[in-house]
């Protein structure tokens, strides 16, 4: 009869064989299935007759899944990477395919046509036309900025909510991995192998590494710990959850709900999403916004010294406000009032011009935004004769000039240097040969005879003076001023100058010494000036092209008429009186002619007489730079731009509505085009602020490192996908089915199906032949 | 190793799916005929791209700047080149005006041609390019040139205007209108008169042509001791009408002879005509050899002389036709001489003064063109009304002005030209400079079509082998071969 039982079991387990094998080919294509192999056993044999054992065939032990857990570990963590590159990657070329680069439409292409849009104005600068196209080019590039920043920051939108979505994702994967845990210890403790249940866990493990860095550790009840940065995540069937708030745009906070602590990602999708949120997004950004910065700022810092066609202002309001926090703007330091490029200390000249008669008054105040508020500077200003300043409630500078008065920044030369005729104007004058200090000695005296009238006596007191034996020049013409009737005593170039009140040759001037020689130590002539009917005109003309502030001196150095004196000239002396130029003006000079004096700077000398007795002198006062403390820029007066970053720049309202305003001019005169050439070199400068390369280069900079970041995550993400493949190959080729093989065990067990049936019959043949006996 | 399906399947699908990439990629290439598609395709090639983009148009920028800082200049040129027929249109008429056998008619037709010329002249000086005048200097929004009842005056600037034509390089445009039309040069008067006035070696703070009306004051004979200022050696007198009469200034001589019985003699002028007289000639009008006169009283002289008599005749300058005088001081090389009219000076030497009349004093040098054009024309209409030599001499003076305003119109036009000329190799450079880049940023961003189709073809291939293979291995099952 034991034949029956071994045939019986046979057949059982080529069922069970053929079952599984049935059961592999059909999944062969499920993701996470792991291929199952029956274990066959022989069973006990049976002791037929003593010491004479016989087997009693085969039974399925057990039906096992063919897994690695070393590699499945292995596969989980090469997830993290991939999960986190593959973000990376997309992220970046999201980012690259707005910046549009490299094509027409980029931000690239529109710098170069806000560039070029000036170039034309350099040649016919009051082409009205031009001037409106530039306009539009600075609105098309600021748009364009609009458009890159409002892109990125709706990007940083689109991963925060992306990363929710990740997020409850693993909240949702740790809530079905503690269900199958469950599961698996039930079925463990009953001894079942749970093979589809684990097989699972192993997908949904794979899938939540993919998005965070999760580390799984087996424990012996079947169930898989889950740890995230070190803090549990599944623990047997209990799930926790992962909360995630936006705490603003580039800020977010991850944290356990139950605990509230917060998880550090290193991998993982959510890291990817979490490092370009926090990271690339706000560094590019950040360099769009500093890029937009620094053309606004350079731009409006050559725009604000610059005179638009339409001629130099009658009033003028700055665009960027004083913040007040206690609502009083006038009362904040211009350092802390909130302005987006803050003025450092410095010099703001002002030249306020006559319109009926040309003349300029130049004059320069000193601004310390650490100290210095808006009413300061508002007191500052109206001290400046035919200029009144005041500001409103919203901090806004208003700057207005009296009728018939204009005013502008530019570094134009006065083109009246000598308007108090002291080189040879109608009135008597003579001057000092030195500068100041000047030893005087307490008591010094000089009689001045003015107009032939009676000596006037000048006597110098140590009360007068800070440090009477290094006077200066002030001091002495104080003193002489405040002890002198009919006569102005005045300060040139560092020198005493005294010039008769009296017109034309009625006037006259003369110095002595009465105690000590006070003349001397001022270097003052003793001979007498008299007064001219015909005053001497100076001109000054051109533009001053040197970087570098610089006072130019013109002292006589014979007495004779301009234009007619055989050897008269007239000297050209920098500060520290080295002889820059000698001018001829004898008889080979034509009164009113132009003469080079140096850096761009040129001077016409009309009919009349010079003294080198008096000492006759004037200065031009040739200012590089009139706004040292970039003070206007700051305010925001006379600028091209407004705006701060790439999302709120935008061309002055003032310009888009009247390009006659474009401060292309820096003499006033309509054809000059001076301050277009300085903006074109702009394009050329490298700014310290811009990690030393220029506006152009810091952009094509900025798109090649986000292609180059970009290409990087790439690569990484690419060769992590081999690693990936390949661990997934030996995962397939340890777990995977292979239909070749299922189809020979299947032909096997059917074989052997085959064998234990005929087996079967042949014990039963066996049976009815005993049993025939029998019968 | 265990061979499983899924591997077949995985590496099938990993390989059509490289090479479909492949190909895509290389369509694209080709397609949009540019490599670099987004910047991650070549971080570097992008930022030279980019770079040499802003190069390439900052170049473009350049020659569009040169281009019009060179149309601006051939402009002017052209002008200009107008403006030097026109001044030799102006010459011809004024030499053709100068001669003496013309009509005072005839010599206002000239006038009244060379007026007209001024008219076109002014309009030459207004030209504008594009709406800029081009003689304005930068003060170029309104004509710089403007007529008025005392001339043509200037109301533009002496500034120059600069192109940017190239990195660092700039170039200026214009020549402005006071450089073409107003040069003057350091004043040197002439003066045009057969007085004797020589030009000194000092000169006054004049610069205004002048006329100076030379007078005769008295006549002195010999030692000047008998009345009227009569010789007594020989006792000759100036006669009534000497004073303020005689057309002789300055020294001169006189030979006598006068007869035994002192009735009547011989006398001569500076070696002039021997003339005879008697004692009844009390106002004779004695001309010398150059057709200088005066008037001599022969009633008294001395019987039997025989000899020299000196002549020292005294005289008045004027500047404004002998309303204000002053004396000829004959030993004085630097006489200055004041215009009441404007307090400027004239310095003269006097020491050569022989004979009234008027001297004119041209300052050379001193006209601007619009004044010279406009002293040609009032030369011809003659309102002085001088004779056919003086006039011959005045026009003369003022053509040779002329001629030096041709020289200077001549030599501005070279000017322009050699800065037009230095244009075009800056343009040679940049368009040199332009096509470089071109060729860099050619060989950084667009598709090299050859290579990119050989790259397509090799994907291509490697597509249809891959499929074509995996078609054939997943093919291969056990089961398809057991019945």
């Amino acid at each position: 009869m034991i034949g029956y039982i071994t045939g019986l079991r046979a057949l059982l387990t080529a069922q069970v064989g053929m079952q599984t094998a049935g059961n592999n080919t059909a999944n062969a294509a499920t993701p996470g299935y792991s291929r199952q192999r029956v274990l066959l056993r022989s069973t006990p044999s049976l002791e037929v007759h003593p010491r004479l054992f016989v087997g009693t065939g085969v039974e399925a032990a057990s039906i096992n899944s063919i897994t690695d857990s070393l590699l499945d570990s292995r596969i989980r963590t090469q997830e993290r990477a991939l999960g986190r590159f593959d973000m990376l990657s997309l992220a970046y070329s999201e980012i690259e395919s707005r910046f549009q680069e490299p094509s027409e439409a980029g931000l690239s292409t529109r710098l170069s046509s806000f560039f070029s849009a000036l170039t034309p104005l350099t040649t016919s600068p009051q082409d009205n036309q031009l001037r409106s196209a530039l306009a539009n080019e600075g609105t098309t590039v600021s748009e364009r900025f609009h458009l890159l920043s409002s892109q990125v920051s709706s990007f940083a939108d689109d991963i925060a909510s992306q990363i929710s979505g990740k997020v409850l994702e693993v909240n949702r994967l740790a809530e079905t991995i503690s269900q199958l845990n469950a599961q698996i210890i039930q079925e463990t403790a009953r001894g079942a192998g749970a093979n589809e249940i684990k097989d699972e866990r192993t997908r949904l493990l794979k899938d939540l590494n993919r998005l965070v860095d999760a580390q799984v550790v087996d424990q012996s009840d079947g169930s898989a710990t889950v740890l995230v940065a070190g803090q549990l995540l599944v623990s047997r069937d209990n799930a926790n959850e992962l909360e995630f708030t936006r705490v603003n745009s580039s800020e977010f906070r991850l944290a356990f709900a139950d605990t509230n602590r917060e998880v550090e990602l290193a991998d993982g999708e959510i890291a990817g999403l979490l490092e370009i949120s926090s990271d690339v997004l706000p560094d590019v950004l950040g360099r769009l916004d500093s890029l937009a910065a620094n053309l606004i700022f350079e731009f409006n810092r050559i725009h604000s010294t610059g005179i638009p066609s339409s001629g130099a202002f009658t009033s003028l309001s700055s665009t960027y406000a004083v913040q007040a926090t206690n609502g009083n703007p006038g009362s904040i330091p211009l350092a802390e009032a909130g302005l987006p490029f803050p003025p450092d200390a410095g010099t703001l000249r002002f030249s306020v011009t006559d319109e009926a008669t040309g003349e300029v008054q130049q004059t320069s105040i000193d601004i310390d935004p650490a100290t210095d508020t808006l009413s300061t500077l508002v007191d500052k200003i109206n001290a400046i004769p035919n200029l009144e300043a005041s500001f409103d409630g919203q901090g806004i500078l208003n700057l207005r000039s009296e009728t018939g008065y204009t005013f502008d920044f530019s570094n134009r030369l006065d083109p009246n240097p000598d308007d108090a005729g002291t080189f040879a104007g109608t009135r008597a004058t003579i001057s000092g040969s030195l500068d100041g200090p000047f030893a005087l000695t307490n008591g010094d005296q000089i009689d001045l005879v003015i107009d032939g009238g009676p000596a006037q006596t000048i006597t110098f007191n140590t009360g007068d003076f800070a440090d009477i034996s290094a006077a200066t020049a002030q001091e002495v013409a104080a003193a002489i001023q405040a002890q002198v009737t009919g006569a102005t005593a005045s300060v040139v170039d560092g020198r005493v100058v005294l010039q008769s009140d009296t017109d034309g040759s009625a006037g006259s001037i003369q110095a002595a010494d009465v105690t000590g020689t006070p003349l001397a130590a001022l270097g003052l002539p003793a001979t007498a000036d008299t007064g001219s009917d015909a005053g001497l005109e100076v001109t000054a003309s051109g533009t001053y092209t040197h970087d570098a502030t610089q006072n130019f001196r013109f002292v006589a150095n014979d007495n004779g008429e301009i234009g007619v004196t055989t050897g008269l000239t007239i000297d050209v002396l920098d500060e520290n009186g080295t002889v820059l130029r000698t001018l001829d003006v004898g008889p080979d000079y034509v009164p009113g002619t132009p003469l080079d004096v140096a850096d761009g700077i040129q001077i016409a000398f009309g009919n009349g007489e010079i003294s080198a007795d008096a000492n006759d002198t004037f200065v031009i006062h040739a200012v590089a730079d009139t706004d040292t403390g970039d003070f206007l820029p700051a305010l925001g007066l006379n600028s091209f731009f407004d705006g701060s970053n790439a999302a709120d720049i935008a061309v002055v309202d003032r310009i888009q509505a009247n390009a006659d305003l474009l401060a292309g001019s820096l003499s006033g005169a309509s054809g000059d085009n001076s301050n277009f050439l300085r903006f074109l070199e702009l394009q050329d400068t490298k700014l310290d602020s811009l990690a030393n390369d220029s506006i152009e280069g810091f952009y094509s900079g900025l798109v090649a490192d986000v292609g180059s970041d970009g290409l990087r995550s790439l690569n990484f993400f690419e060769s992590q996908t081999v690693l990936t493949d390949f661990l997934e190959q030996q995962r397939d080729s340890v777990s995977g089915v292979s239909i070749d093989e299922e189809t020979v065990n299947l032909l096997q067990f059917q074989r052997q199906f085959e064998a234990a049936s005929r087996y079967i019959s042949i014990v039963d043949a066996t049976m009815q032949e005993v049993l025939s006996l029998v019968r | 190793m265990r061979i499983t399906q899924n591997q077949f399947f995985a590496l099938a699908f990993d390989a059509t799916q490289r090479h479909s990439r492949d190909v895509l990629l290389a369509q694209q290439k080709i397609s949009s005929g540019s490599k670099i598609l987004r910047p991650s395709d070549d971080p570097t090639g992008t930022r030279r791209a980019l770079q040499i983009e802003s190069s390439l148009a900052r170049v473009n920028e350049f020659i569009g700047n040169l281009d019009g800082a060179r149309r601006f200049l051939d402009t002017a040129a052209s002008s200009l080149t107008n403006v030097g027929d026109l001044v030799s249109s102006v010459r011809s008429a004024a030499i053709a005006g100068a001669n003496g056998t013309l009509t005072q008619t005839d010599r206002d037709t000239f006038a009244q041609e060379i007026d007209a010329l001024l008219d076109q002249l002014v309009g030459l000086a207004n030209a504008d390019f594009q709406g800029q005048f081009l003689f304005a200097g930068t003060a170029n929004d309104s004509a710089p040139f403007r007529v008025a009842s005392n001339g043509v005056s200037y109301f533009g600037n002496a500034e120059s205007i600069h192109a940017a034509i190239a990195p660092g390089l700039e170039v200026v445009m214009n020549v402005t209108g006071s450089e073409v039309f107003g040069e003057r040069t350091p004043l040197t008067p002439k003066f045009l008169g057969r007085n004797g006035i020589e030009k000194p070696v000092a000169l006054g703070t004049s610069r205004l042509d002048a006329e100076i009306l030379l007078e005769h004051v008295a006549t002195t004979l010999g030692d000047g001791a008998l009345p009227g200022g009569g010789d007594t050696a020989s006792g000759i007198v100036p006669g009534a009408s000497s004073a303020g009469g005689d057309s002789l200034l300055g020294s001169h001589e006189l030979d006598v002879t006068i007869a035994a019985d002192g009735s009547s003699g011989t006398v001569r002028l500076n070696g002039g005509p021997t003339v005879d007289f008697t004692t009844a000639d009390t106002d004779l009008r004695l001309e010398g050899p150059d057709g200088e006169f005066l008037f001599l009283d022969f009633s008294s002289v001395t019987a039997g002389y025989s000899g020299s008599v000196d002549i020292d005749a005294s005289g008045t300058y004027s500047l404004d036709g002998g309303t204000t005088t002053e004396v000829i001081d004959f030993a004085s090389g630097e006489q200055s001489l004041t215009d009441p009219a404007n307090g400027k000076t004239i310095i003269v030497d006097s020491r050569n003064v022989d004979r009234v009349g008027t001297t004119e004093v041209v300052f050379q040098g001193g006209l601007d063109l619009f004044e010279t054009l406009a002293a040609i024309r009032d030369d011809l209409r003659n309102g002085d009304g001088l004779d056919p030599t003086a006039l011959a001499a005045r026009i003369g003076a003022h053509v040779e002005e002329l001629d030096r305003h041709l020289d200077n119109v001549l030599s501005k036009i070279s000017e322009l030209g050699s800065r037009s000329a230095s244009l075009d190799n800056v343009r040679s450079f940049l368009d040199q400079q332009d096509l470089t880049l071109r060729d860099s940023l050619s060989s950084v961003k667009d598709t090299d079509i050859s290579e990119t189709i050989i790259e397509l073809v090799r994907a291509q291939t490697l597509l249809d082998a891959a499929t074509s293979v995996s078609n054939q291995v997943l093919q291969n099952s056990l089961s398809s071969f057991l019945g």
